[in-house]
């Protein structure tokens, strides 16, 4: 028996969220965007209830074969976001089992979508990354100046 | 003087805080505006001068 449990997110632009889960080490083809939420997959390769009772689903999906890759650990779920129709903001569906999609393991997804997020709205301020950002102390620095 | 924006993003909680140089006026909270677009985690930080240029918009925002 697995579960899943579910996370909102301040995630809402679909591009940023796949690059950060590239910046986590899946592929651009492991991840798949739906337009319309589809079903997330557990043991038995059977659609999970977990926090769903009509079924779990979701828009942005990574299948269970891929997470096993990169997790270099056996897992039963697929990893799910799916988007608020009110809000547009994502919510994680991750399974709690295996261990690898721990709450600090979204947060490191959270880290990596902020960083590109700020990093998109200096460049559309008009500003251009004039460093490179290295964390230190898990604090990471990124300074702008006037394009 | 040129102006610049340091942001330092925490990777504890994902949240970040602005800290802005060489900007007069309105053009601070333009920027802080726009990042606090990004999360409603937002911390915001303002050198004091930020204050004093909200007040006479002559002086230099460092």
């Amino acid at each position: 028996m697995s579960s899943y449990s579910e996370n909102k997110t301040q995630f809402k632009d679909v591009k940023l969220l796949c690059a950060a889960l590239q910046e986590m080490g899946f592929n651009a083809s492991d991840i798949e965007i739906h337009s319309e939420a589809q079903p997330l997959i557990g043991l038995g390769n059977r659609q999970t209830h977990y926090v769903d009772s009509n079924g779990d689903t979701a828009h942005v999906i990574i299948r269970k074969d891929a997470v096993m890759r990169v997790a270099g650990r056996r897992v039963w779920n697929d990893i799910g976001f799916k988007r608020d129709a009110l809000t547009g903001t994502y919510s994680a569906i991750l399974e709690r089992d295996s261990g690898y999609t721990t709450p600090g393991w979204l947060m490191k997804v959270s880290v990596n979508y902020a960083k590109r997020n700020l990093i998109q709205t200096a460049q559309k301020q008009g500003y251009r990354l004039a460093n490179n950002p290295k964390s230190v102390n898990s604090k990471t620095e990124l300074l702008f100046v006037k394009a | 003087m040129a102006k610049m924006i340091k942001i330092t993003l925490d990777e504890s909680d994902a949240s970040f805080s602005v800290d802005l140089t060489g900007f007069h006026g309105r053009g601070c909270s333009d920027v802080i505006k726009a990042f606090a677009d990004v999360s409603q985690q937002t911390k915001e930080i303002h050198k004091p001068e930020f204050k004093e240029t909200n007040l006479n918009l002559q002086r230099s925002g460092r």
